[in-house]
Protein backbone atom coordinates (compact mmCIF):
# COMPACT_ATOMS: atom_id res chain seq x y z
CA UNK A 1 0.00 0.00 0.00
CA UNK A 2 1.13 3.47 -1.07
CA UNK A 3 0.73 6.33 1.41
CA UNK A 4 3.29 8.41 -0.03
CA UNK A 5 2.40 10.34 -3.10
CA UNK A 6 -1.28 11.15 -3.98
CA UNK A 7 -2.92 9.40 -7.18
CA UNK A 8 -5.23 10.97 -9.06
CA UNK A 9 -7.21 10.09 -12.04
CA UNK A 10 -5.90 11.51 -15.52
CA UNK A 11 -7.88 14.93 -16.14
CA UNK A 12 -8.93 13.93 -19.73
CA UNK A 13 -9.26 17.15 -20.83
CA UNK A 14 -5.89 17.63 -19.71
CA UNK A 15 -5.06 14.78 -22.14
CA UNK A 16 -6.79 16.27 -24.88
CA UNK A 17 -5.55 19.95 -24.90
CA UNK A 18 -1.81 17.93 -24.70
CA UNK A 19 -2.87 16.33 -27.77
CA UNK A 20 -2.09 12.75 -25.88
CA UNK A 21 -5.34 10.95 -26.04
CA UNK A 22 -6.35 9.50 -29.59
CA UNK A 23 -7.73 11.88 -32.35
CA UNK A 24 -11.45 12.81 -31.85
CA UNK A 25 -14.06 12.80 -34.74
CA UNK A 26 -13.63 16.44 -35.26
CA UNK A 27 -10.04 16.38 -35.61
CA UNK A 28 -10.20 13.30 -37.72
CA UNK A 29 -11.92 14.94 -40.01
CA UNK A 30 -10.25 18.18 -40.27
CA UNK A 31 -7.02 16.39 -40.77
CA UNK A 32 -8.73 14.32 -43.65
CA UNK A 33 -10.00 17.80 -45.48
CA UNK A 34 -6.57 19.46 -44.31
CA UNK A 35 -4.92 16.74 -46.37
CA UNK A 36 -7.28 16.35 -49.82
CA UNK A 37 -7.12 20.32 -49.84
CA UNK A 38 -3.12 20.71 -51.47
CA UNK A 39 -4.37 17.69 -54.19
CA UNK A 40 -7.89 19.76 -55.02
CA UNK A 41 -5.70 22.70 -55.50
CA UNK A 42 -2.89 21.04 -57.28
CA UNK A 43 -5.50 19.63 -59.63
CA UNK A 44 -7.25 23.43 -60.41
CA UNK A 45 -3.88 24.94 -60.78
CA UNK A 46 -2.70 22.47 -62.98
CA UNK A 47 -5.99 22.96 -65.40
CA UNK A 48 -5.85 26.77 -65.43
CA UNK A 49 -2.55 26.50 -66.26
CA UNK A 50 -3.69 24.46 -68.99
CA UNK A 51 -6.49 26.50 -70.07
CA UNK A 52 -4.34 29.66 -69.84
CA UNK A 53 -2.22 27.94 -72.75
CA UNK A 54 -4.68 26.60 -74.77
CA UNK A 55 -6.27 30.28 -74.54
CA UNK A 56 -3.14 31.73 -75.81
CA UNK A 57 -3.30 29.56 -78.57
CA UNK A 58 -6.43 29.84 -79.45
CA UNK A 59 -8.85 32.78 -78.07
CA UNK A 60 -11.73 31.81 -79.97
CA UNK A 61 -12.35 28.98 -77.85
CA UNK A 62 -12.98 31.13 -74.97
CA UNK A 63 -11.43 28.37 -72.27
CA UNK A 64 -10.81 31.21 -69.68
CA UNK A 65 -13.71 32.90 -69.57
CA UNK A 66 -16.86 31.09 -69.90
CA UNK A 67 -19.23 29.74 -67.00
CA UNK A 68 -17.67 26.75 -66.12
CA UNK A 69 -14.19 27.92 -66.48
CA UNK A 70 -15.14 31.03 -63.93
CA UNK A 71 -17.17 28.14 -61.48
CA UNK A 72 -13.63 26.07 -61.39
CA UNK A 73 -12.01 29.11 -60.84
CA UNK A 74 -14.01 30.14 -57.56
CA UNK A 75 -13.79 26.50 -56.12
CA UNK A 76 -10.13 26.95 -56.79
CA UNK A 77 -9.74 30.68 -54.90
CA UNK A 78 -11.87 29.14 -51.90
CA UNK A 79 -9.78 25.95 -51.12
CA UNK A 80 -6.62 27.79 -51.91
CA UNK A 81 -7.83 30.23 -49.33
CA UNK A 82 -8.74 27.33 -47.25
CA UNK A 83 -5.98 25.61 -47.81
CA UNK A 84 -3.78 28.85 -46.97
CA UNK A 85 -5.22 29.00 -43.67
CA UNK A 86 -4.99 25.23 -42.24
CA UNK A 87 -1.15 25.53 -43.98
CA UNK A 88 -0.74 28.82 -41.51
CA UNK A 89 -2.31 27.25 -38.64
CA UNK A 90 0.01 24.38 -38.71
CA UNK A 91 2.32 26.00 -39.27
CA UNK A 92 2.37 28.50 -35.70
CA UNK A 93 1.00 25.27 -34.29
CA UNK A 94 4.34 23.38 -35.23
CA UNK A 95 6.42 26.88 -33.54
CA UNK A 96 4.96 26.41 -29.99
CA UNK B 1 14.78 -17.35 -7.85
CA UNK B 2 12.40 -14.72 -8.82
CA UNK B 3 8.99 -15.09 -9.94
CA UNK B 4 7.73 -13.43 -12.67
CA UNK B 5 5.88 -10.79 -12.25
CA UNK B 6 2.42 -11.37 -13.92
CA UNK B 7 0.17 -8.60 -15.53
CA UNK B 8 -2.02 -8.28 -12.58
CA UNK B 9 0.22 -6.87 -10.18
CA UNK B 10 2.26 -5.19 -12.63
CA UNK B 11 -1.48 -3.14 -13.25
CA UNK B 12 -1.64 -3.10 -9.43
CA UNK B 13 2.04 -1.58 -8.96
CA UNK B 14 1.13 1.34 -11.82
CA UNK B 15 -1.90 2.24 -10.13
CA UNK B 16 0.61 2.74 -6.96
CA UNK B 17 3.18 5.06 -9.09
CA UNK B 18 3.46 8.64 -8.26
CA UNK B 19 1.46 10.75 -10.65
CA UNK B 20 4.27 11.98 -12.24
CA UNK B 21 5.82 8.59 -13.06
CA UNK B 22 2.34 7.08 -14.36
CA UNK B 23 1.81 10.49 -16.57
CA UNK B 24 5.03 9.69 -17.64
CA UNK B 25 4.21 6.06 -18.30
CA UNK B 26 1.08 6.98 -20.45
CA UNK B 27 3.00 9.51 -22.33
CA UNK B 28 5.53 6.72 -23.25
CA UNK B 29 2.82 4.42 -24.47
CA UNK B 30 1.20 7.26 -26.46
CA UNK B 31 4.06 8.10 -27.92
CA UNK B 32 5.37 4.38 -29.00
CA UNK B 33 1.33 4.08 -30.41
CA UNK B 34 1.69 7.51 -32.54
CA UNK B 35 4.62 7.05 -33.65
CA UNK B 36 3.31 3.48 -35.03
CA UNK B 37 0.47 5.17 -36.48
CA UNK B 38 2.36 7.97 -38.35
CA UNK B 39 4.33 5.53 -39.88
CA UNK B 40 1.28 4.34 -41.14
CA UNK B 41 -0.35 8.10 -41.92
CA UNK B 42 3.04 8.87 -44.24
CA UNK B 43 2.71 5.63 -45.21
CA UNK B 44 1.87 6.75 -49.16
CA UNK B 45 4.77 7.19 -51.37
CA UNK B 46 5.06 10.66 -53.08
CA UNK B 47 5.52 9.04 -56.49
CA UNK B 48 1.41 7.09 -56.03
CA UNK B 49 0.94 10.90 -54.72
CA UNK B 50 1.94 12.66 -57.75
CA UNK B 51 0.16 9.53 -59.73
CA UNK B 52 -3.20 9.85 -58.23
CA UNK B 53 -2.76 13.74 -58.96
CA UNK B 54 -1.66 13.71 -62.49
CA UNK B 55 -4.80 10.77 -62.81
CA UNK B 56 -7.23 13.60 -61.01
CA UNK B 57 -6.27 16.42 -63.43
CA UNK B 58 -6.31 14.49 -66.21
CA UNK B 59 -9.98 12.88 -65.23
CA UNK B 60 -11.41 16.94 -64.48
CA UNK B 61 -9.56 17.88 -67.90
CA UNK B 62 -10.89 15.36 -69.84
CA UNK B 63 -14.52 15.92 -68.48
CA UNK B 64 -14.63 19.42 -68.63
CA UNK B 65 -13.62 19.27 -72.35
CA UNK B 66 -15.83 16.33 -73.08
CA UNK B 67 -18.71 18.53 -71.33
CA UNK B 68 -17.49 22.21 -72.93
CA UNK B 69 -16.63 20.84 -76.77
CA UNK B 70 -18.05 17.98 -77.41
CA UNK B 71 -21.37 17.28 -75.77
CA UNK B 72 -24.13 18.80 -77.89
CA UNK B 73 -26.00 21.36 -75.96
CA UNK B 74 -29.12 22.15 -77.22
CA UNK B 75 -30.85 25.33 -76.46
CA UNK B 76 -34.42 26.79 -75.67
CA UNK B 77 -33.15 30.12 -76.83
CA UNK B 78 -35.40 30.20 -80.30
CA UNK B 79 -34.15 33.87 -80.47
CA UNK B 80 -36.07 37.23 -81.02
CA UNK B 81 -36.90 38.41 -84.44
CA UNK B 82 -34.95 42.13 -85.24
CA UNK B 83 -34.90 42.50 -88.50
CA UNK B 84 -36.98 41.06 -91.53
CA UNK B 85 -37.64 42.31 -94.83
CA UNK B 86 -40.45 41.17 -97.69
CA UNK B 87 -38.90 38.68 -99.68
CA UNK B 88 -40.67 39.67 -102.98
CA UNK B 89 -39.32 42.95 -103.49
CA UNK B 90 -36.47 43.48 -105.85
CA UNK B 91 -34.00 45.06 -103.58
CA UNK B 92 -31.24 44.66 -105.97
CA UNK B 93 -30.97 44.16 -109.58
CA UNK B 94 -28.94 41.61 -111.32
CA UNK B 95 -25.78 42.08 -113.58
CA UNK B 96 -25.97 41.22 -116.88
CA UNK B 97 -22.42 40.09 -117.62
CA UNK B 98 -20.79 42.32 -121.30
CA UNK B 99 -18.67 40.00 -121.90
CA UNK B 100 -19.83 36.16 -122.71
CA UNK B 101 -19.56 34.25 -119.62
CA UNK B 102 -16.82 31.70 -120.01
CA UNK B 103 -17.26 28.12 -121.16
CA UNK B 104 -16.72 25.85 -117.82
CA UNK B 105 -13.42 24.29 -118.96
CA UNK B 106 -12.11 27.90 -120.07
CA UNK B 107 -9.06 29.63 -118.44
CA UNK B 108 -7.82 32.31 -118.42
CA UNK B 109 -4.41 33.62 -117.32
CA UNK B 110 -5.12 37.51 -115.63
CA UNK B 111 -2.05 39.74 -114.21
CA UNK B 112 -4.78 41.66 -112.53
CA UNK B 113 -7.44 40.51 -110.46
CA UNK B 114 -9.97 43.12 -111.35
CA UNK B 115 -13.33 41.05 -112.69
CA UNK B 116 -14.39 41.15 -116.51
CA UNK B 117 -17.97 42.07 -116.23
CA UNK B 118 -18.88 45.26 -115.80
CA UNK B 119 -22.26 47.19 -116.23
CA UNK B 120 -24.39 47.19 -119.30
CA UNK B 121 -26.76 50.05 -118.19
CA UNK B 122 -29.31 47.30 -116.64
CA UNK B 123 -28.26 49.52 -112.76
CA UNK B 124 -31.16 51.09 -111.37
CA UNK B 125 -31.46 53.47 -108.67
CA UNK B 126 -31.69 50.63 -106.28
CA UNK B 127 -28.34 50.02 -106.51
CA UNK B 128 -24.98 51.49 -105.91
CA UNK B 129 -22.31 52.07 -108.04
CA UNK B 130 -19.44 50.10 -107.40
CA UNK B 131 -16.68 51.47 -104.67
CA UNK B 132 -19.81 53.21 -102.94
CA UNK B 133 -19.14 52.88 -99.02
CA UNK B 134 -21.35 51.02 -97.67
CA UNK B 135 -23.73 53.34 -95.15
CA UNK B 136 -22.22 54.18 -92.09
CA UNK B 137 -18.60 54.57 -91.32
CA UNK B 138 -17.71 51.88 -92.03
CA UNK B 139 -14.45 50.49 -90.06
CA UNK B 140 -12.49 53.04 -88.27
CA UNK B 141 -8.77 52.67 -88.42
CA UNK B 142 -7.42 50.96 -85.84
CA UNK B 143 -6.04 51.94 -82.63
CA UNK B 144 -4.61 50.28 -80.53
CA UNK B 145 -6.50 49.46 -77.67
CA UNK B 146 -6.56 46.37 -74.23
CA UNK B 147 -9.11 44.03 -75.21
CA UNK B 148 -9.34 42.43 -71.65
CA UNK B 149 -11.78 39.38 -72.10
CA UNK B 150 -9.47 37.43 -74.78
CA UNK B 151 -5.75 37.41 -76.33
CA UNK B 152 -5.88 38.87 -79.31
CA UNK B 153 -3.62 42.23 -80.15
CA UNK B 154 -3.07 43.86 -83.09
CA UNK B 155 -0.80 41.72 -85.37
CA UNK B 156 0.90 43.59 -87.75
CA UNK B 157 0.36 42.78 -91.13
CA UNK B 158 2.55 41.84 -93.94
CA UNK B 159 1.02 44.18 -96.97
CA UNK B 160 3.87 43.38 -99.47
CA UNK B 161 3.10 39.96 -98.96
CA UNK B 162 -0.57 40.96 -99.31
CA UNK B 163 -0.18 43.58 -102.13
CA UNK B 164 1.91 40.80 -104.32
CA UNK B 165 -1.25 38.26 -103.50
CA UNK B 166 -3.12 40.95 -105.50
CA UNK B 167 -0.43 41.17 -108.60
CA UNK B 168 0.54 38.03 -109.00
CA UNK B 169 -0.03 35.72 -112.11
CA UNK B 170 -3.26 34.20 -111.77
CA UNK B 171 -4.90 31.06 -113.36
CA UNK B 172 -8.37 31.83 -113.25
CA UNK B 173 -10.87 28.66 -114.37
CA UNK B 174 -15.16 29.56 -114.21
CA UNK B 175 -16.40 25.74 -112.41
CA UNK B 176 -20.01 26.55 -111.70
CA UNK B 177 -22.48 29.08 -113.51
CA UNK B 178 -26.12 29.80 -112.39
CA UNK B 179 -28.72 32.68 -112.78
CA UNK B 180 -32.33 33.11 -112.40
CA UNK B 181 -34.29 36.00 -111.27
CA UNK B 182 -33.04 35.95 -107.64
CA UNK B 183 -29.67 34.60 -107.86
CA UNK B 184 -26.32 34.95 -109.97
CA UNK B 185 -23.74 33.15 -109.36
CA UNK B 186 -20.42 31.99 -110.89
CA UNK B 187 -18.15 30.00 -109.11
CA UNK B 188 -14.28 30.53 -110.29
CA UNK B 189 -11.22 28.52 -109.26
CA UNK B 190 -7.85 30.63 -109.13
CA UNK B 191 -4.56 29.20 -109.21
CA UNK B 192 -1.18 30.96 -108.46
CA UNK B 193 2.66 30.13 -108.06
CA UNK B 194 3.93 26.98 -108.64
CA UNK B 195 5.45 24.24 -106.62
CA UNK B 196 5.28 24.31 -102.79
CA UNK B 197 3.83 27.61 -103.44
CA UNK B 198 1.15 27.26 -105.08
CA UNK B 199 -2.24 28.19 -103.56
CA UNK B 200 -5.81 27.36 -104.90
CA UNK B 201 -8.65 29.08 -103.90
CA UNK B 202 -12.23 29.42 -104.87
CA UNK B 203 -14.28 31.98 -105.72
CA UNK B 204 -17.96 32.52 -105.55
CA UNK B 205 -19.58 35.72 -107.31
CA UNK B 206 -22.45 36.23 -106.14
CA UNK B 207 -25.24 38.41 -106.74
CA UNK B 208 -28.81 38.65 -104.68
CA UNK B 209 -32.24 40.63 -105.77
CA UNK B 210 -33.13 40.35 -101.92
CA UNK B 211 -31.03 40.22 -99.36
CA UNK B 212 -33.00 37.36 -97.84
CA UNK B 213 -31.57 35.17 -100.61
CA UNK B 214 -28.32 35.56 -98.23
CA UNK B 215 -28.76 33.42 -95.31
CA UNK B 216 -27.64 31.05 -93.01
CA UNK B 217 -28.01 28.01 -91.33
CA UNK B 218 -27.73 26.24 -88.19
CA UNK B 219 -26.36 22.49 -88.08
CA UNK B 220 -29.46 20.30 -87.47
CA UNK B 221 -31.55 23.01 -87.64
CA UNK B 222 -30.98 23.82 -83.81
CA UNK B 223 -29.43 26.58 -82.27
CA UNK B 224 -26.84 25.48 -79.28
CA UNK B 225 -23.48 24.55 -78.62
CA UNK B 226 -21.65 21.77 -80.01
CA UNK B 227 -24.13 20.89 -82.49
CA UNK B 228 -22.22 20.18 -85.93
CA UNK B 229 -22.54 18.84 -89.04
CA UNK B 230 -20.63 19.02 -92.50
CA UNK B 231 -21.00 22.04 -94.82
CA UNK B 232 -22.53 19.43 -97.05
CA UNK B 233 -25.33 17.97 -95.11
CA UNK B 234 -26.19 21.38 -93.90
CA UNK B 235 -26.30 22.94 -97.72
CA UNK B 236 -28.95 19.87 -98.20
CA UNK B 237 -31.18 20.54 -95.29
CA UNK B 238 -31.54 23.96 -96.33
CA UNK B 239 -31.43 23.45 -99.98
CA UNK B 240 -29.06 25.98 -100.79
CA UNK B 241 -27.79 26.73 -104.40
CA UNK B 242 -24.29 27.47 -102.58
CA UNK B 243 -22.42 27.61 -99.32
CA UNK B 244 -20.35 28.11 -97.46
CA UNK B 245 -18.87 27.71 -93.77
CA UNK B 246 -19.53 30.02 -91.18
CA UNK B 247 -18.04 31.63 -88.05
CA UNK B 248 -18.59 28.38 -86.17
CA UNK B 249 -20.24 30.11 -83.24
CA UNK B 250 -21.45 26.69 -81.39
CA UNK B 251 -17.68 26.62 -80.09
CA UNK B 252 -17.93 29.04 -77.82
CA UNK B 253 -20.62 30.23 -75.93
CA UNK B 254 -19.53 34.20 -75.86
CA UNK B 255 -20.05 35.26 -79.84
CA UNK B 256 -22.94 37.97 -81.29
CA UNK B 257 -24.97 35.83 -83.45
CA UNK B 258 -27.57 36.82 -85.41
CA UNK B 259 -28.83 34.68 -88.23
CA UNK B 260 -32.08 35.46 -90.26
CA UNK B 261 -33.12 38.77 -89.07
CA UNK B 262 -33.05 36.61 -85.40
CA UNK B 263 -31.11 37.57 -82.14
CA UNK B 264 -30.12 34.63 -80.34
CA UNK B 265 -26.67 36.08 -78.65
CA UNK B 266 -25.49 39.78 -77.75
CA UNK B 267 -22.30 38.90 -76.56
CA UNK B 268 -18.91 39.47 -78.02
CA UNK B 269 -15.47 37.58 -78.03
CA UNK B 270 -12.87 39.89 -78.39
CA UNK B 271 -12.36 39.65 -81.98
CA UNK B 272 -14.23 41.77 -84.92
CA UNK B 273 -17.71 41.54 -85.78
CA UNK B 274 -19.14 41.76 -89.31
CA UNK B 275 -22.84 42.48 -89.91
CA UNK B 276 -25.34 42.22 -92.92
CA UNK B 277 -27.68 44.71 -92.96
CA UNK B 278 -31.28 44.35 -94.74
CA UNK B 279 -30.20 47.28 -96.76
CA UNK B 280 -27.45 44.96 -98.43
CA UNK B 281 -24.58 46.89 -96.83
CA UNK B 282 -22.08 45.48 -94.89
CA UNK B 283 -19.60 46.93 -92.05
CA UNK B 284 -17.41 45.19 -89.29
CA UNK B 285 -16.92 46.23 -85.92
CA UNK B 286 -13.70 45.88 -83.85
CA UNK B 287 -15.15 44.42 -80.10
CA UNK B 288 -14.97 48.64 -78.51
CA UNK B 289 -17.01 49.78 -81.36
CA UNK B 290 -20.06 47.61 -81.34
CA UNK B 291 -23.01 48.10 -79.75
CA UNK B 292 -25.95 45.42 -80.10
CA UNK B 293 -28.41 47.68 -79.99
CA UNK B 294 -27.32 50.30 -82.97
CA UNK B 295 -26.62 47.41 -85.02
CA UNK B 296 -30.07 45.82 -84.34
CA UNK B 297 -31.80 49.50 -84.70
CA UNK B 298 -30.17 49.86 -88.30
CA UNK B 299 -31.94 46.49 -89.39
CA UNK B 300 -28.87 43.55 -88.88
CA UNK B 301 -29.68 40.78 -90.85
CA UNK B 302 -26.67 39.15 -90.25
CA UNK B 303 -24.00 39.25 -87.43
CA UNK B 304 -20.68 36.73 -87.52
CA UNK B 305 -17.80 37.31 -84.55
CA UNK B 306 -14.90 35.61 -85.66
CA UNK B 307 -12.50 38.00 -87.62
CA UNK B 308 -10.46 39.81 -88.24
CA UNK B 309 -11.70 41.86 -90.94
CA UNK B 310 -9.21 42.47 -93.54
CA UNK B 311 -9.80 45.50 -95.24
CA UNK B 312 -9.40 49.46 -93.99
CA UNK B 313 -12.13 52.08 -94.87
CA UNK B 314 -10.72 52.16 -98.85
CA UNK B 315 -10.92 48.68 -99.48
CA UNK B 316 -7.09 48.39 -98.74
CA UNK B 317 -5.15 45.47 -97.16
CA UNK B 318 -5.72 46.95 -93.22
CA UNK B 319 -1.93 47.44 -91.78
CA UNK B 320 -2.92 45.10 -88.95
CA UNK B 321 -5.49 42.18 -87.87
CA UNK B 322 -7.12 42.46 -84.56
CA UNK B 323 -6.07 37.81 -84.09
CA UNK B 324 -3.43 36.03 -82.35
CA UNK B 325 -0.02 35.35 -83.90
CA UNK B 326 -1.26 31.74 -83.60
CA UNK B 327 -4.12 32.36 -86.17
CA UNK B 328 -2.02 34.65 -88.40
CA UNK B 329 -0.35 31.53 -90.41
CA UNK B 330 -0.79 29.93 -93.35
CA UNK B 331 -3.86 28.19 -93.37
CA UNK B 332 -6.84 26.98 -95.27
CA UNK B 333 -9.02 30.26 -95.44
CA UNK B 334 -12.75 31.63 -95.43
CA UNK B 335 -13.85 34.67 -96.02
CA UNK B 336 -16.68 37.00 -97.08
CA UNK B 337 -16.71 40.46 -98.92
CA UNK B 338 -18.59 43.20 -99.80
CA UNK B 339 -19.00 44.37 -103.22
CA UNK B 340 -22.12 46.76 -102.86
CA UNK B 341 -25.07 45.71 -101.64
CA UNK B 342 -26.64 42.60 -103.43
CA UNK B 343 -23.29 41.95 -104.27
CA UNK B 344 -20.61 40.04 -102.68
CA UNK B 345 -18.08 37.30 -102.93
CA UNK B 346 -17.56 33.60 -101.11
CA UNK B 347 -13.66 33.18 -100.95
CA UNK B 348 -12.37 29.65 -99.56
CA UNK B 349 -8.84 28.78 -99.88
CA UNK B 350 -7.47 25.42 -99.87
CA UNK B 351 -4.32 24.76 -97.93
CA UNK B 352 -2.17 22.27 -96.09
CA UNK B 353 -1.30 20.74 -98.99
CA UNK B 354 2.01 21.46 -100.70
CA UNK B 355 1.85 21.29 -104.61
CA UNK B 356 -1.97 22.04 -104.25
CA UNK B 357 -2.17 24.98 -102.37
CA UNK B 358 0.29 25.52 -99.26
CA UNK B 359 -2.81 28.36 -97.63
CA UNK B 360 -2.44 31.77 -97.07
CA UNK B 361 -1.78 34.10 -94.09
CA UNK B 362 -4.34 36.49 -93.54
CA UNK B 363 -2.27 39.47 -95.19
CA UNK B 364 -2.34 37.40 -97.99
CA UNK B 365 -6.16 36.71 -97.81
CA UNK B 366 -6.85 40.14 -97.33
CA UNK B 367 -4.51 41.06 -100.65
CA UNK B 368 -7.36 38.16 -102.31
CA UNK B 369 -10.02 40.10 -101.56
CA UNK B 370 -9.37 43.43 -102.22
CA UNK B 371 -8.21 42.08 -105.49
CA UNK B 372 -11.53 41.35 -105.88
CA UNK B 373 -12.85 44.89 -105.12
CA UNK B 374 -14.12 44.30 -102.07
CA UNK B 375 -14.97 47.57 -99.85
CA UNK B 376 -15.56 45.36 -96.76
CA UNK B 377 -13.59 41.68 -96.03
CA UNK B 378 -14.40 39.72 -92.98
CA UNK B 379 -12.02 36.48 -92.64
CA UNK B 380 -14.18 33.27 -91.19
CA UNK B 381 -13.35 30.22 -89.55
CA UNK B 382 -10.74 28.55 -91.36
CA UNK B 383 -8.80 25.52 -91.02
CA UNK B 384 -10.35 22.20 -91.71
CA UNK B 385 -13.94 23.88 -91.27
CA UNK B 386 -12.93 25.85 -94.58
CA UNK B 387 -15.35 24.59 -97.34
CA UNK B 388 -17.70 25.57 -100.06
CA UNK B 389 -20.37 23.32 -101.65
CA UNK B 390 -22.30 24.01 -104.60
CA UNK B 391 -25.36 22.00 -105.98
CA UNK B 392 -24.95 19.40 -103.03
CA UNK B 393 -20.97 19.05 -104.00
CA UNK B 394 -17.82 20.50 -102.62
CA UNK B 395 -16.12 22.77 -104.94
CA UNK B 396 -13.08 23.00 -102.88
CA UNK B 397 -10.96 20.22 -101.30
CA UNK B 398 -11.46 20.84 -97.46
CA UNK B 399 -8.18 19.66 -95.50
CA UNK B 400 -7.70 16.93 -93.84
CA UNK B 401 -11.35 15.74 -95.33
CA UNK B 402 -12.75 18.65 -93.33
CA UNK B 403 -14.96 18.81 -90.42
CA UNK B 404 -18.11 19.32 -88.77
CA UNK B 405 -19.15 22.95 -87.73
CA UNK B 406 -22.12 24.06 -86.69
CA UNK B 407 -23.30 26.95 -89.21
CA UNK B 408 -23.27 27.60 -92.95
CA UNK B 409 -24.06 31.14 -95.46
CA UNK B 410 -25.55 30.17 -97.97
CA UNK B 411 -27.66 31.27 -101.15
CA UNK B 412 -31.06 29.84 -101.29
CA UNK B 413 -34.88 30.90 -100.17
CA UNK B 414 -36.31 30.17 -96.68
Amino acid sequence: MNTGNRIEPLDTHTLIQNEELPMNNTKNHRNIVAAILPHIVIVLAAMFITFWILDQLNPIMNFINNTISNLLLITFSITALINSIFSIAWYRRSRR
Amino acid sequence: MKEPINEKQEAENEKLLPIDEKNESIKNTQKIQSGRKKKHKNGMPIPAMIVIDVALYLICMGSFLLYFYVLPHYSNNKGKVVASTDPTTEQFSLEVDNQESASSEESTTEKSTSDSTTDTGETTSKRGSKGEKPSGSGRSDRVSRNVSNDNTSEQEADTSAGESMKEVDKTVEEIQNYADDKAKITVNKVTTGSGSDTVTYYVADVQVSNITYLRTGFASGEYGKNIRESVQDMAEEYNAILAMSGDYYGNTDTSVVIRNGVLYREDITGTDICVLFTDGTMKTYSPDEFDADEVIAAGAWQAWNFGPSLLDEGGNISSSFNTTSYLNTENPRAAIGYIEPGHYVFVVVDGRDEGYSRGVTLSELAGIMSSLDCQVAYNLDGGKSSAMVYDGEYVNQPADGGRTISDIIYIGEE
